[in-house]
């Protein structure tokens, strides 16, 4: 298909108009805590009180015991690149991030909505094409997308779900507004650190939680074991359900047995599990033991080195076979990669009101597709002001941010996207509301955004709240845990 | 349970134990630092050769000298088998089947691993500093074995961890035996291995029992009854293969029958009526078979968490 049968009048025309409403540096940030006339909005008033009453010795007494007891409980995070075995903590910021109760559920029914249409889009998608044949999607960006997986062209599953877990990153960009940055449809992390920052400021500070009504969010291992259960192949009454890890050197590790130990199921790696007639089993002092449903946190590309990667020594041999044929569950599904990435995502306002027929209640961030020259043109020449990102990247590495980069960054950038335009796309830069956050200062604003998990199992269920991560850098924009990001607390306050 | 988290709890089980049998055999002759009643060089130097890394010793660190010895045997964390390097194998482990074990017995053992290595960075160079750490340890090994006992849910989690624990005492019951064997020798004078038979007690944490047993002074017969054949006391090789036979037996369905037959066999040996005779005569022909043979059963217990018997 050639870029120019790609003239989708809304998705173009719409970031025409954002292109040229689009002021030329960043618009300015909301703060959580005070509103655009600088008093502190109403939500905010006991916290404020409550920050302005305690000495700032006690902070730093308090960081401290957090810090220490993140380091007791192993609450630790592996950074790629560095030395194997060197376990640093994600900092945690002692102030936490208020929502209040409207916004979550504006929050709520948007994210309810879209992760529908992603699950609609992608049974479609694997079964019939009617998005592709209504030419609401070029068919080329499926097919030549590395994470389309033909394997599972016709197969079918439970209740027709393929992402029982996303985790999506949502930023608060005005009043009552949110955009949506990212789906994260494979394996989302970061949802203990929601869990167990909620038990921590609940130890450090138990009395800030009588001056408001927090809505609780300790039972979302229960939802998410509910929704493993209804992953399970039909008719079958009682499931074994695992957690497959790649093991103890993932970054995400302690979330791995974290959960694990929270539902009460086993945590296997690959080595634990075989495939014998048709089945999968676990191997145990006690003999096989067949497994039901695997809640992987593994890319699905080390699943079955017989499937995907044969140079790949990780996998459990024959697996993909096994699921195919209904004899095992895994979630998320195998391919749900392919409605993530960066250049699907674009469609992703057209997925909902293809399926759902209705309009999408949460924006996306305009999009410009690098493959299409005259897009490509526009990026090139407004490098300083905007974000490049690769179609396939995640962690915040592989990224450009425009008004921050030097001259050489941006030469970088321009040589790789004449290389493989296709692999990039450039969006606005964002203004990313800002929060209060002890820095070495003191108190000062610091962007944040959020991550909600959104669970598909019978129904959908999310807990009001989500991982709030935060830039702990002045004016930095990334917040992956990866490049110094750290986490705050998330409180969705009740009606 | 999964057998690859067997097999950790099992290898955790046998490194905290690795860790309290350096921790009491360095208590043992501690006193003797200063100015003991015989050549504190010479038990250091046995100390070493007891760990079967004295080439290792001698390439990173020149020729021995006690405080040298010290820090290699306990804070050395490029010796794998320094109590430290032990306490981090036991701790990586741990981590590995933090879901199985209970959160309290994981924040326990990762706990003492984090602090442990605080006191080592600042007492390692400090003679006063010895004492200190092993105090730090031994209470740290009380609370998690505390946490164990009272937080478990699952019986087969302390059966593969006590699986580790016994063999690596019998392990270590035959080694100091054997390190101090012509101590135990009848034709020997009597007085001058005094202070050796109390090491040799208190190396396996048997001095009071020795004491309670026996109520009289100590004599080289009596210590190899008791390290080798009483059953009842728990510092016993006896004791251990009790133990160990007992554990094992109701694991021969998942890791196969062998090491069941060897452990058996091993505790034959104990109760073969010509033993008593053979310990008073050839102690130290009796020791080599009987590490030779618990090798053989660790070997076999490797082998059946390891090499999977189904598919």
């Amino acid at each position: 298909m050639k870029p120019e049968r790609l003239s989708f009048p809304r998705v173009v025309g719409r970031m025409t108009t954002a292109r040229k409403s689009e002021p030329p540096f960043r618009p300015l940030p909301i703060d959580e805590m005070n509103d655009s006339n600088g008093a502190i909005r109403s939500d905010c008033v006991p916290l404020k009180d409550w920050l302005d009453a305690i000495p700032p010795t006690q902070f730093e007494e308090k960081r401290k015991e957090a810090e220490r007891l993140f380091q007791r409980l192993g609450i630790t995070f592996a950074v790629y690149g560095e030395s194997a075995g060197t376990e640093r903590l994600i900092p945690f910021d002692l102030i936490p991030r208020i929502i209040p109760a409207k916004d979550w559920h504006l929050l709520a029914a948007g994210l309810r909505q879209r992760i529908s249409a992603l699950n609609a889009f992608l049974h479609d998608l694997y079964h019939g094409q009617e998005i592709l044949k209504a030419g609401r999607i070029p068919a080329e960006m499926i097919f030549r997308n590395p994470q389309y997986r033909v394997e599972m062209q016709g197969i079918d599953l439970p209740g027709g779900i393929y992402v029982q877990i996303a985790g999506v990153d949502v930023v608060h960009t005005g009043e009552g507004e949110f955009h949506i940055l990212e789906d994260n449809l494979r394996t989302p992390s970061g949802v203990s650190y929601m869990l167990v920052n909620r038990q921590m400021m609940r130890r450090l500070f138990p009395e800030l939680f009588s001056r408001y009504a927090v809505a609780p969010i300790e039972h979302y291992p229960k939802l998410l074991l509910e929704t493993l259960r209804a992953a399970a192949p039909e008719a079958i009454g009682h499931p074994t359900i695992v957690l497959l890890t790649p093991g103890p050197f993932n970054s995400a590790y302690f979330e791995h047995t974290f959960l694990a130990q929270q539902m009460g199921i086993e945590t296997v790696e690959a080595q634990d599990l075989f495939v014998r007639g048709n089945k999968v089993y676990m191997r145990t002092l006690e003999g096989p033991i067949q497994v039901d449903v695997i809640y992987r946190r593994i890319d699905e590309d080390f699943l079955d080195p017989l499937a995907f990667r044969s140079d790949s020594v990780l996998g459990v041999p024959g697996l993909l076979s096994v699921y195919r044929s209904g004899g095992v569950a895994i979630a998320n599904a195998v391919g749900t990669g392919v409605a993530d990435d960066k250049a699907i995502y674009t469609f992703v306002p057209e997925m909902i009101r293809f399926y759902l027929g209705r309009e999408p209640i949460l924006k996306n961030v305009p999009t410009y597709q690098l493959r299409n020259p005259e897009e490509r043109a526009y990026v090139l020449s407004h490098l300083n002001e905007l974000v490049v990102k690769e179609v396939h990247g995640s962690g915040g590495y592989g990224m450009l941010i425009g008004p921050a980069s030097t001259v050489k960054e941006r030469e970088i950038f321009r040589q790789r996207i004449l290389q493989t335009p296709e692999n990039y796309v450039a969006q606005p830069t964002l203004a990313l509301s800002t929060c209060p956050t002890f820095v070495e200062q003191g108190i000062a604003p610091r962007h944040i955004d959020l991550r909600p998990f959104v669970l598909s199992g019978k129904t959908i269920h999310l807990v009001p709240g989500g991982l709030t991560r935060v830039a702990l850098r002045d004016g930095s924009l990334v917040v992956n845990s990866s490049q110094g990001g750290g986490t705050k607390d998330t409180w969705v306050l009740e009606d | 349970m999964l057998l690859r988290v067997a097999d950790h709890l099992y290898w955790m089980g046998r490194y905290i134990e690795r860790a309290e049998n350096t921790a009491r055999a360095v208590e043992a002759i501690y006193p003797t630092l200063p100015n003991g009643a015989f050549s504190a060089d010479r038990e250091w130097e046995g100390l070493l050769a007891m760990t079967g890394r004295r080439d290792d010793f001698v390439a990173r660190n020149g020729s021995p000298s006690p405080a040298k010895i010290i820090r290699f045997i306990l804070f050395d964390l490029e010796n794998p088998s320094s109590l430290l390097a032990s306490l981090r194998a036991a701790r990586e482990n741990g981590r590995s089947v933090s879901a199985t074990l209970s959160p309290e017995m994981w924040e326990s053992l990762n706990t003492l691993w984090l602090d442990l290595r605080e006191v080592a960075a600042e007492n390692h160079l400090l003679p006063g500093g010895v004492l200190p750490f092993i105090d730090r340890f031994k209470e740290g090994v009380h609370l998690l074995l505390g946490a164990a006992h009272t937080t478990l849910a699952e019986e087969e989690v302390f059966r593969l961890i006590d699986l580790g624990t016994f063999l690596e005492r019998a392990d270590h019951i035959v080694r100091t035996l054997r390190a101090r064997h012509s101590s135990l020798l009848r034709e020997r004078g009597q007085e001058a291995h005094y202070a050796s038979w109390v090491a040799i007690l208190r190396s396996v944490g048997a001095l009071g029992v020795y004491r309670r047993v026996y109520h009289d002074s100590i004599n080289p017969e009596r210590i190899t009854e008791l390290l080798i054949l009483r059953e009842e006391i728990p510092c016993s090789l006896h004791a251990c293969l009790d133990r160990i036979n007992d554990l094992l037996r109701p694991l021969s369905g998942g890791i196969g029958p062998e090491a069941v037959r060897v452990a058996a066999d091993l505790h034959f040996l104990l109760h073969n009526d010509r033993t008593r005779t053979i310990l008073l005569n050839s102690l130290q022909e009796y020791l080599i078979d009987f590490a030779a043979a618990l090798r053989r059963l660790g070997e076999e217990i490797d082998k059946g968490l390891r090499t999977p018997t189904c598919a």
